[in-house]
C-alpha cells in the first residue's frame, strides 16, 4: 500500500468516524443557504409581481446572500471551523489516545494531514454542494445570474478563506495546549488578543496623552487585529461581499498559510507528554504568562485610572500589584498547585518591568507624542475641526470637515504650533482635569490631521486660544470649497432629487413650514439650492462668527433603496443666516418666510423664570456654587414683553453651548395667539435689562 | 534486536530514565520488572516511538524508532489502559489495525476471538476491564509485528486467562519471529513466562539477565550440620549470597551449579541436606541484596 493510498484510506476512515460533523455541516449550510433562500426568493418574486421590487435588486440581493451578506453563513463557517479543529485534534488531550495514535506505524505528518483534510472535507463538501444548489435554484427561479460557473467560485472565496483562517487558529490553539479548558481559552485569546491590545493603547492614549484623539475609524482598526473582524474589514472595503479586493485577499491568504504552517510545525514538534498539561510546550509558558499578565494588568489599571486624576497618579502602583497577582493566577492555572505559584520569578519580574515601563512611557510621554510637530516640508496637507464648542457643527459630520485637506495649511500649522506649546506647558495635568482647566482659561480644543507626503496620516488634539482658532478659520474661510464643506453643502450634488424641504425658525415647529416637491425635480428645489450656494459663496466669516442662525433648512434627498423601487430619504440640514438674502427670497416666494423676530402682538401669554448662580461660603470657608430658581412669573406689559422677545433668537430654542452652561439663565415660555407654544432660554449678557430683580 | 543505548528522559524536574542500557534479544520473552514509578511505561513508550528520548538512541533491528514508519511496523504497543475508538466493535478495531499494520491477520484474529469467547460484534465499551485487556492482546498479537510491547497487560486478568495469554505468547514465539516485551511490577506473573528479565529502579536498569542462567547458577540448599565447624567450612567454600538459621536448620543460597553446591555440602557429611527450588522473587532478593539494595524498596 502506497503512502498516498493509505492517507486516502485514513481520511475516509476519519470521515466515517466524524460523520456527525458532516451531518452538522450539511444541516447548518442547508438552513443557511438553500432552505432560507427559497423562502426569501418566493417573497421577493411576489414583490416583483406587485411592482415593488426590481429584477436587478433581486440579483444583487441573491449575490450577497451567497456569501457573507448572509450572516448565517458567516456564523456557520466560524462555528464549524472551531468544532472541526477541536474534534479532529482533541485526541491530543488524552494520553491513552496519544499512545494509540502515536504508537502506530504512521508518520506524524500523515496523522496531521489525515485529520486536517478530513476536517476540511467534512465542512467544505456540504458547503460546496449547498452553494451549487443555490446557483441551480437561482437559475430555476429566474434570478438572472450571469456566468454561474465563475460566480460559483467567486462567491466561495471569502467563506472558504474565512474558514481556513479560523480553522488554523483553532488547530494551533489545540496543538499548543494540553487541556480542553486551556485550549478553549487559547482559541478565545487568538481571536481577541490583538483587538484587546489595540484597545489598551487607545485607552492609555486617552488617559495620559493630552493630544491623543480617538481615530474616527478606531473600531475598524481594532477589529483588524482580530481574525473575526479582519477578514471582513479587509475584504469588504466598501464593496460587496462577492467583489473581492484582491490586494487585501493577498494578505489574508498569507496569514492563512503562515498560521497553517505554524499549526503543522508545532504539531510535528509537540511532545507526547504535553497531554494533560496546561501548555504542551512548557518553554512557552513564561512568554505566554508575560503576554497575558501584562495585557491584563494594563487593561484593568487603565480602566481604574480612567475614573479620576488621583487614580491616574498611582496607576503604576496598582498595575504592578495586578500584574503580580495575574502571574500567580496563571502559574496556578499551569500547575493547579498552590505550592508552585511562585515559580517563574523571572517572568514575574519581566511582566512587572514591562507593565511599569509601558505606563511610564505614556505617563511621561517618553516618545514625545504630545510634542510632535512635523516639519512643514514633510506635510502634504492639513485639516482641522473644532472639537467641542460651537453648536452648529453637529449638523455636519466631523469626518467630512476633517477630510477637507488644505494644501495651503499655514494657518492650521500655526494653530498646531500653539497647541503643541500648550501641551508642553500642561504636561502632567491629566486629561480629565485638563479639559475643565482649559475651558476655564478660555481655550478650546481642535483636532488637527496631518496628511504627510509619505502617505501616512497623523491626528492630534490641541487646546488653542479661541481667538487663534477664529483667525485660522477666517483664513480658511477664504477658500470657497472649504467654506462649502464647513457650512454643510460640500456633498450637495447637482442631480440630487429633493422630495421635501422643511424650514424651522424662531417661531415655527419642525415640519410646520414644509414643502413637498413633485416626483420630478421641480424648479423651486433647484432654485433653493442655487440660492443657498450663492449665499454661502458670498458669506463672510464675521457673519458666521458673530451672528446666530435665524433658521435651519432641511432638504430631504431621495436615495435609491436596495430594492430598486423604494427610496431612502437622507436629510441634509443647513443654517440660514441674516445675510442669506437669496435663500430667504426664494423661501418667501414659496410661502416659507424666515421669521427673524417675534412680534409681541402675536403673543397670547409670556412667562419667565430666572435661574441664578450664586457663590456661597460655609462656616469652614469652603466655597460652592448654588443654583437659585425663581417661580414662573407672567409678563403682561407689552413693552417688557417685546424687550424679552427681542432678546430671543433661533439659537435661544435650547441649542446648547458649553460656554453658557454655567451662566445665569432665564427660561421663557410663550403661547402664541395661533395656539402654538414655544420655550426658550436666554443666557449671560443678553439677560441685561430683562431681569425683574 | 532492540538496542537501548544511553537513554535518558526527564519530565520537567522528574528524571524518569537515566542512562539506560539494555539489549532485548529476538525470539525470547523479555520481562521488564520494576516498582511503580520506576520508568517501565516511559521506557516502553520510548521504544514504541511515542515519546522522544532526551538523549541516547533506541534501535530496532538497527533502525532509529522515532518517526520511522519502517521501524514502527515491527512494533506494536499495548498500554495498560488501551484506547478503542468510540462505539467500536472488535471488527471495527480490527479494521483500524489492518489499516496501520499491513501484516494484520484477520483470520487469526477472528479465530482467537472465538477461542477467548469475545463477541466481535459487541461494542468494546460494554466489555469488562479483563475483556478489554484480552481484546487489546489479541489485536496486538494479530498485528503480526516482530516485537510486542506489553505494559502491565496481565493486570486485570483472571489466573486462567492469564495462563491462556501466556500460552498464546509461547505459541506465537514458536510459530514465527516474535519477541514479546512484558513490563510488570509482579514477579510471580512473569516467572513462568520470561526468558530474560531486566530490573528497572528509579530510572536506571540494575541488571539484565537470562532467567535460566540466574536459576542455574543460584541454588538454595537446606541442611543440618553435625557441628558448627562443618557449617563454617561449607560457608567458606561456597559463594554464599545469603544464609539463615532456623534452629539447627541452615538455609543457604549460593552461586554455583546444583552439583557443585551439593558436593560441597555433602563433603562434610551433614545430618540432612536438600536442594530446594528458588522463586524468581528469592533470586531477585539475593541479587539485589548483593547489589546493596534493600528489596523492600522495590516491590509492593
Amino acid at each position: 500500500m502506497t503512502s498516498k493510498n493509505s492517507l486516502t484510506k485514513m481520511i475516509g476512515d476519519d470521515l466515517r468516524q466524524r460523520m456527525w460533523l458532516v451531518v452538522l455541516s450539511s444541516l447548518l449550510f442547508i438552513l443557511a443557504l438553500p432552505a432560507t433562500a427559497v423562502m426569501h426568493l418566493e417573497n421577493k418574486l411576489g414583490w416583483i409581481k406587485d411592482g415593488i421590487y426590481t429584477q436587478e435588486a433581486l440579483k444583487e440581493w441573491y449575490l450577497e446572500y451567497l456569501t457573507f451578506g448572509n450572516g448565517w453563513v458567516m456564523m456557520a463557517v466560524i462555528i464549524l471551523a472551531i468544532i472541526a479543529a477541536f474534534s479532529g485534534f482533541f485526541y491530543l488531550y488524552a494520553s491513552e489516545k496519544v499512545d494509540y495514535y502515536h504508537s502506530m506505524p504512521v508518520k506524524r505528518s500523515q496523522l496531521y494531514l489525515k485529520t486536517y483534510l478530513s476536517g476540511l472535507l467534512a465542512v467544505l463538501i456540504p458547503y460546496v454542494i449547498c452553494q451549487a444548489a443555490m446557483l441551480v435554484i437561482g437559475s430555476i427561479k429566474g434570478v438572472g445570474i450571469e456566468a454561474p460557473v465563475l460566480l460559483f467560485f467567486k462567491t466561495m472565496i471569502l467563506p472558504v478563506c474565512y474558514y481556513l483562517l479560523v480553522y488554523h487558529f483553532s488547530i494551533l490553539a489545540v496543538v499548543l495546549t494540553g487541556r480542553v479548558i486551556t485550549g478553549v481559552f487559547a482559541t478565545m485569546v487568538f481571536l481577541g488578543y490583538g483587538t484587546i491590545v489595540s484597545n489598551i493603547f487607545g485607552m492609555f492614549g486617552k488617559i495620559f496623552l493630552s493630544t491623543y484623539t480617538r481615530n474616527q475609524y478606531a473600531f475598524a482598526h481594532h477589529m483588524m487585529f482580530s481574525p473575526v473582524g479582519s477578514g471582513l474589514c479587509m475584504s469588504m472595503d466598501d464593496g460587496a461581499f462577492y467583489e473581492i479586493i484582491w490586494k487585501h485577499m493577498g494578505l489574508i491568504v498569507f496569514v492563512i498559510i503562515a498560521l497553517g504552517a505554524a499549526a503543522f510545525g508545532f504539531y510535528l514538534k509537540r511532545p507526547s507528554e504535553g497531554t494533560k498539561k496546561a501548555l504542551a510546550f512548557p518553554k512557552m509558558s513564561e512568554g505566554i504568562k508575560v503576554m497575558l499578565s501584562v495585557s491584563g494588568a494594563l487593561l484593568l489599571s487603565g480602566y481604574i485610572a480612567s475614573y479620576s486624576e488621583v487614580l491616574i497618579r498611582w496607576c503604576v502602583l496598582y498595575a504592578l500589584v495586578t500584574v503580580v497577582v495575574l502571574c500567580l493566577i496563571i502559574e496556578f492555572i499551569y500547575h493547579t498547585d498552590m505550592k508552585r505559584i511562585l515559580r517563574g520569578k523571572i517572568a514575574i519580574v519581566v511582566s512587572a518591568v514591562l507593565t511599569a515601563g509601558i505606563i511610564i512611557i505614556y505617563q511621561y510621554d517618553v516618545f514625545g507624542y504630545d510634542s510632535m510637530l512635523p516639519k512643514e516640508g514633510k506635510i502634504k496637507s492639513m485639516s482641522f475641526i473644532e472639537d467641542s464648542t460651537y453648536p452648529y457643527y453637529w449638523e455636519v459630520e466631523e469626518n467630512k470637515i476633517l477630510d477637507m485637506k488644505m494644501e495651503g495649511f499655514g494657518a492650521i500649522y500655526e494653530l498646531a504650533k500653539e497647541g503643541v506649546e500648550n501641551a508642553r506647558q500642561n504636561r502632567g495635568r491629566w486629561n480629565s482635569a485638563l479639559e475643565a482647566t482649559m475651558a476655564q482659561e478660555g481655550k478650546t480644543s481642535v483636532i488637527v490631521e496631518y496628511a504627510m507626503k509619505n502617505g501616512t496620516k497623523k491626528n492630534r488634539r490641541y487646546f488653542v486660544e479661541q481667538k487663534n482658532l477664529e483667525a485660522c478659520m477666517e483664513t480658511l474661510w477664504k477658500d470657497v470649497n472649504w467654506r462649502k464643506v464647513f457650512l454643510g453643502i460640500g456633498d450637495w450634488e447637482d442631480d440630487e432629487v429633493i422630495r421635501w424641504m422643511h424650514v424651522n425658525d424662531i417661531c415655527t415647529e419642525y415640519g410646520s413650514q414644509s414643502i413637498e416637491f413633485a416626483k420630478d425635480n421641480s424648479d423651486y428645489a433647484r432654485k433653493i439650492k442655487e440660492a443657498y450656494e450663492k449665499d454661502v459663496e458670498k458669506s463672510t466669516f464675521d457673519t458666521w462668527k458673530n451672528a446666530y442662525p435665524q433658521a435651519e433648512m432641511t432638504l430631504a434627498v431621495a436615495m435609491p433603496n436596495a430594492n430598486g423601487i423604494n427610496e431612502v430619504i437622507q436629510n441634509k440640514t443647513v443654517f440660514i443666516y441674516e445675510d442669506f438674502t437669496n435663500t430667504k427670497a426664494v423661501l418667501e416666494e414659496l410661502g416659507c418666510p424666515v421669521h427673524e423676530k417675534i412680534d409681541a402682538n402675536e403673543v397670547a401669554q409670556l412667562y419667565i423664570k430666572d435661574l441664578k448662580r450664586e457663590e456661597t461660603e460655609n462656616t469652614q470657608g469652603e466655597r460652592s456654587e448654588l443654583e437659585k430658581e425663581d417661580e414662573w412669573s407672567n409678563v403682561t406689559d407689552l413693552d417688557e414683553m417685546q424687550k424679552i422677545l427681542d432678546a430671543l433668537t433661533f439659537r435661544s430654542r435650547n441649542i446648547e453651548s458649553k460656554f453658557e452652561e454655567k451662566q445665569d439663565m432665564m427660561e421663557v415660555r410663550i403661547w402664541m395667539k395661533n395656539g402654538k407654544q414655544f420655550q426658550y432660554s436666554i443666557y449671560g449678557e443678553k439677560l441685561e435689562g430683562l431681569r425683574r430683580s | 534486536m532492540i538496542e537501548i543505548q544511553g537513554v535518558s528522559k526527564s519530565f520537567e524536574e522528574i528524571k524518569a530514565l537515566q542512562d539506560i542500557h539494555a539489549n532485548i534479544k529476538e525470539g525470547a520473552i523479555f520481562g521488564l520488572i520494576g516498582s511503580n514509578g520506576a520508568g517501565k511505561s516511559t521506557l516502553l513508550r520510548i521504544v514504541s516511538g511515542i515519546l522522544k528520548q532526551d538523549s541516547g538512541t533506541v534501535l530496532v533491528d538497527g533502525e532509529q524508532v522515532y518517526e520511522n514508519v519502517k521501524a514502527k511496523e515491527n512494533l506494536c504497543f499495548i498500554p495498560d489502559t488501551a484506547y478503542f475508538l468510540p462505539n467500536a466493535t472488535g471488527k471495527v478495531m480490527a479494521g483500524q489495525y489492518e489499516m496501520f499494520y499491513p501484516k494484520f491477520n484477520r483470520e487469526q484474529f477472528v479465530k482467537l476471538a472465538e477461542t477467548f469467547k469475545l463477541d466481535l460484534d459487541r461494542k468494546i465499551g460494554t466489555f469488562s476491564k479483563g475483556m478489554k485487556k484480552q481484546m487489546s492482546m489479541l489485536l496486538g498479537i494479530c498485528a503480526n509485528t516482530k516485537y510486542l510491547l506489553c505494559d502491565e497487560t496481565f493486570d486485570g486478568l483472571d489466573p486462567v486467562m492469564r495462563q491462556a495469554m501466556k500460552s498464546l505468547l509461547a505459541m506465537e514465539i514458536m510459530k514465527r519471529d516474535f519477541t514479546p516485551v512484558i513490563a510488570s511490577h509482579n514477579l510471580r506473573e512473569l516467572e513462568d513466562i520470561c526468558d530474560y528479565v531486566g530490573l528497572l529502579h528509579k530510572g536506571g536498569i540494575l541488571f539484565t539477565k537470562d532467567l535460566e542462567d540466574m536459576k542455574f547458577n543460584i541454588h538454595k540448599v537446606q541442611c543440618v550440620f553435625q557441628n558448627e565447624v562443618d557449617e563454617e567450612n561449607v560457608l567458606a567454600r561456597l559463594e554464599v549470597m545469603q544464609h539463615h538459621h532456623r534452629g539447627k536448620v541452615v538455609t543457604i543460597v549460593a552461586r554455583g551449579t546444583r552439583l557443585e553446591i551439593l558436593d560441597t555440602v555433602e563433603a562434610v557429611k551433614p545430618i540432612f541436606a536438600e536442594v530446594l527450588p528458588l522463586t524468581l522473587e528469592e533470586i531477585f532478593i539475593s541479587e539485589t541484596e548483593v547489589a546493596g539494595y534493600d528489596i523492600k524498596e522495590f516491590f509492593d
